[in-house]
């Protein structure tokens, strides 16, 4: 080994060919993460141009001529929102996710706390079990809830939201099932994210005089709100792309939601990518609005169901 | 304000004993520090007095009152957490609101008092701040802060100076003796520094293994041990100790160690199960070996020749590690001295400062003052 | 604690515990039930169900070798891409001063419903060369445009326009396509996954590899991988589990039809609309069966976790 050079002319010549010799290369890095990251981009981006453009147009020529024969209409969006149910659809979706999530961190926070601060036999048992839920296929439970709703089915029209009370009708159905399967993630996030709130808090708060209910209200709650917007953002996603239990359990085409729309659309109107299109476009634009503005509690949620277990 | 008693108290764990069989009074207004290394159940024996860890067997009375089912809430107690436990979301006022708001007690009586523990702990500018935006001794001073309001029968506090840096710790140390004289209220204070307990407390508690081995005063610890663990537990440096044996030499008794023989005075030597050739372990504390030159007036010493290994120059002292026939000692002597590694010097022993133990039980041997009785039965000393 | 009352931790659970009993727990045991009964759930049928899978008797309206085979080659070669691309992008991207913008560019994907996924990628695998991305660019270095949903050919025969036209098993065109489509929307996760494991390994223990001598290849082989294969293991486990329930792109992208059915979309079809619940019903019991192993080894991972924590 020779001594390192400290100092002296020998070492500004060398710089400058390291820095160009790093330029060099690093050029692979760029080239492959620019390249696929356009790769990614490109599909959404040929459906968002796709969306504006005129059904002749669609029809006879790839959305790359558009990039240089701007043709821009409106129009697609317009026959989809008027004819095709869509704004009704995009409301049941809304109507459809948002009490869901809110069932969902409201049940599962109130088990989240009990299974980490309190103690009682089996309580780990029971979360292993809870946790186990997690991997049943959806599809196998579809067929026993469907007879369950269907023998409970509660034949009363529900005002302002529509539908029955309950039922396969009945947006409460569909809440309840969303609930259902979106338990053991929800239970299992935040029983982690409460878990790894430090003890003395809750034994501070104890002895303060703190009832449990003043505990998860005062302390558990306001504390975790990273973890349960991580989880709302979730569910609400999670909720709002379902195709396949509202699929089963609304048979109400009233009630249907987006996804169910745009794949009747897809069935019956297969080729028509000006419809197609636009309305794949509507159904991810909320999606993609929470994604880019919440991005930080979507990674977060992301990491805390999947690097903790 | 309250007494606390316990009587017997064991908790145990599927595959240990944190508490064995606890038994202790703690008096209305006393300062009673908990002590011992960790693992030795202090902050168990703390956590079952606040409810916050159930009791396998026996009985904690607070006052005339048996809480081991009372719940935490219920208890009248204020603890101070290693953390401090401060509810990050709330501001200093709200931490320290809480609790008082939670008992429903009414608006303008929590902020008289939220504002008087204020005002005692100098923290009137913080109130509007949260946690995050304190300092490590402003946070110390808010968790102390929302255990005054509450004005509770008894006060925990658990190694509440521990994450604090050196310098405000010995700061802190004296405000809590002061705040404690100033509320008047009973203090149980838990902490593994030996320092922290002999300059607070009123009086002490030794735990080892789940085991109270000594409670008396600071000073009655000091000067008389009851064992050898609470020996070389308090005071710093440790104290030493190496194995001798006893020689009647007619009414005079000496212990004859390797290379070297002590006398032992009357007073010290105790008279009970001591007799010819019994075999024990000799405890001198590091102050209580001098350089003969500075040696204290009206002290008896014995000078022994020692190899000087290792000096430490504190400043205000000097700590000199020896080597006396093959026993390590440590000396902490007048800065003065002069020693250098691999020097023969002389030291000087006080024989009449030595703590005599059994070698097998480490029992003291000592003849028990008045005041400080054993608290359980001591074992049956061994008789050769 | 002391003093709290033994029934409040059950209280806090109750409505977790019904949901969760409602729609997971009884559904799963009532589907059990059901794949030993006939048809309609009538009558005691023994194992007749099972063995209409194993014999494969009407090939043309329900192949379950195929659905078998498709779901195997889905659990191979979807965290095959996914996996190795999600750690190349991770690497790659942290050395980028864009890493933001990459990762979001490579996740947006996450965010969309199956179902507009579907409508972008039947676009861009549309036949017409014209209007079909993928078959324009194909088309640009000279080779003849594919049905990608409908081929069920080898890649060999594609490339070459010579050999059979339906190519062995599940190894067919088609079935990549889809597999690719998966891949585009899930690399974002096992990127975000991959990428905060990667954060989070100690720069120090990075500098001592290059104070030792360590080439950066060396670092990213006999570090990096090792200290992020639980991590890679977390990432796999999501994704397998991920391919064995694989429906909603399936169901809205080819419906199942050329031999690209996976158990749950036989399963649907087999419940819902050629009404046996029995022969669906075995169909689920194997899917919960082929999860089953994988739950194993998450539940002893987190409980070592839990141990480890």
């Amino acid at each position: 080994m020779t001594a390192v050079p400290v100092s002296g002319a020998p070492a500004a010549p060398r710089e400058e060919s390291n820095a160009a010799r790093r330029l060099l290369t690093r050029a692979p890095i760029h080239i492959i993460v620019i390249g696929l990251v356009v790769l990614w981009s490109v599909p959404t981006i040929a459906l968002l141009i796709s969306s504006f453009r005129d059904p002749t147009a669609i029809a006879s020529s790839g959305w790359w001529n558009a990039l240089t024969d701007w043709d821009f209409t409106l129009s697609n969006y317009e026959r989809v929102l008027d004819q095709r149910g869509m704004g009704r659809a995009f409301m049941n979706s809304l109507l459809i996710a948002v009490p869901s999530t809110l069932l969902v961190l409201l049940v599962a926070s109130m088990a989240a706390y009990a299974i980490a601060w309190m103690d009682f036999k089996g309580r780990n048992a029971l979360f292993l079990v809870m946790v186990a839920l997690l991997v049943v296929p959806l599809q196998m439970t579809l067929i026993p809830v469907l007879r369950l709703y269907n023998e409970l089915a509660i034949d009363v029209e529900m005002p302002i939201i529509g539908g029955r009370l309950f039922g396969t009708s009945s947006f409460a159905g569909i809440w309840l099932a969303h609930a259902g399967y979106g338990l053991p993630f929800a239970i299992y996030l935040l029983r982690n994210f409460f878990g790894s709130l430090p003890r003395d808090l809750f034994e501070s708060a104890y002895l303060d005089g703190a009832s449990d209910a003043k505990v998860f209200f005062r302390i558990v709650l306001p504390l975790s709100t990273p973890a349960l917007a991580a989880l709302a953002i979730f569910q609400f996603l999670w909720v709002w792309n379902d195709l396949l239990v509202a699929l089963i359990l609304l048979g109400d085409p009233d009630l249907a939601p987006m996804t169910l729309n745009i794949t009747n659309l897809v069935s019956s109107f297969g080729s028509q990518y000006q419809l197609l299109t636009a309305a794949a476009f509507i159904s991810m634009a909320v999606p993609l609005v929470i994604f880019f503005a919440l991005q930080r509690y979507f990674v977060q949620g992301i990491l805390a169901g999947a690097v903790k277990g | 304000m309250a007494s606390v008693t316990f009587e017997n108290v064991t908790r145990q764990y599927p595959d240990n004993i944190a508490v064995n069989n606890l038994s202790m009074e703690v008096a209305d207004g006393e300062f009673l520090v908990l002590v011992g290394p960790s693992g030795c159940g202090k902050s168990t024996t703390l956590r079952m007095l606040a409810g916050l860890e159930s009791i396998s067997s026996g009985r904690i009375l607070i006052g005339d009152r048996v809480v081991n089912n009372v719940a935490a809430r219920d208890r009248d107690i204020a603890m101070v957490f290693q953390s401090y436990a401060l509810y990050p979301h709330m501001s200093v006022r709200d931490n320290m609101a809480f609790g008082l708001e939670l008992r429903k007690v009414p608006k303008d009586e929590i902020k008289r008092r939220v504002d008087e523990a204020a005002a005692i702990l100098g923290i009137e500018p913080l109130l509007g701040r949260k946690p995050r935006a304190l300092s490590g001794g402003q946070r110390q001073r808010v968790a102390l802060g929302r255990a005054i309001v509450r004005d509770p029968a008894v006060f925990l506090l658990d190694e509440p100076l521990s994450n604090l840096d050196a310098k405000l710790r010995v700061q802190t140390r004296a405000e809590l003796t002061k705040l404690h004289q100033r509320l008047g209220t009973t203090f149980i204070y838990v902490t593994h520094d030996q320092v922290e307990a002999m300059t607070m407390a009123t009086r002490i508690a030794v735990l080892d293994k789940g085991v109270l081995q000594q409670l008396g005063t600071p000073r009655e610890l000091y000067e008389h041990p009851r064992n050898r663990f609470v020996a070389g537990f308090i005071g710093s440096p440790s104290m030493n100790f190496f194995d001798a044996r006893v020689e009647r030499d007619g009414a005079a008794l000496r212990l004859i160690a390797p290379g070297f023989t002590l006398p032992l005075a009357a007073e010290t030597a105790p008279a009970a199960g001591l007799g010819d050739r019994t075999e024990v372990t000799v405890g001198i504390r590091p102050e209580h070996v001098y350089d003969p030159r500075f040696r204290p007036a009206e002290t008896r010493a014995t000078d022994l020749p020692a190899t000087v290994e290792l000096t430490e120059l504190m400043g205000n002292e000097m700590f000199v590690h020896l080597d006396v026939h093959g026993t390590p000692l440590l000396a902490r002597v007048d800065p003065r001295t002069a020693a250098r590694p691999g020097e023969s010097i002389s030291v000087a022993l006080d024989h009449d400062r030595v703590h005599l133990f059994d070698k097998a039980t480490g029992e003291s041997l000592a003849k028990y003052p008045e005041g400080s009785a054993p608290v359980s039965e001591p074992k049956a000393r061994v008789a050769t | 604690m002391a003093g709290r009352n033994p029934w409040t931790p059950w209280l806090w659970m109750s409505p977790a515990i019904i949901l969760l009993t409602a729609f997971l727990v009884y559904p799963v045991i009532d589907t059990l039930r059901r794949s030993f009964l006939d048809a309609r759930s009538n009558s005691w049928v023994g194992f007749d169900n099972y063995q209409f899978i194993i014999d494969n008797p009407q090939t043309l309206a329900a192949n379950t070798h195929s659905a078998l085979l498709n779901n195997a080659l889905w659990l191979i070669a979807f965290p095959l891409l996914a996996v190795p691309l999600g750690l190349i992008l991770a690497v790659l991207t942290s050395r980028v001063k864009y890493e933001a913008a990459a990762k979001a560019g490579i996740f947006i994907p996450m965010a969309i419903s199956f179902v507009a996924a579907g409508v972008i990628w039947k676009f861009m695998f549309e036949f017409n060369a014209n209007i079909g991305t993928v078959n324009a660019v194909t088309g640009g270095v000279g080779l003849d445009p594919t049905a990608w949903l409908q081929d069920r050919g080898g890649l060999q025969t594609w490339l070459t326009d010579a050999g059979p036209d339906q190519w062995w098993g599940p190894l067919q065109i088609n079935n990549f396509a889809l597999i690719f489509v998966a891949t585009w929307m899930w690399t974002g996760f096992s990127l975000v996954v991959l990428s905060a494991g990667l954060k989070s390994i100690s720069t120090e223990m990075l500098e001592a590899a290059r104070v030792d001598g360590a080439t950066e290849w060396q670092i990213f082989r006999r570090i990096i991988i090792p200290v992020l294969s639980p991590t890679i293991a977390v990432v796999t486990t999501t994704l397998v589990i991920q391919s064995l329930k694989v429906f909603d792109l399936v169901w809205v992208m080819s419906g199942g039809r050329f031999d690209t059915d996976v158990v749950a979309t036989l399963f649907f079809k087999q419940s819902f609309i050629a009404g046996h619940f029995g022969i669906g019903a075995a169909l689920a019991v194997v899917l919960l069966l082929a999860v089953v192993p994988v739950m194993v080894v998450s539940i002893r991972r987190f409980q070592f976790q839990e141990e480890t924590r």
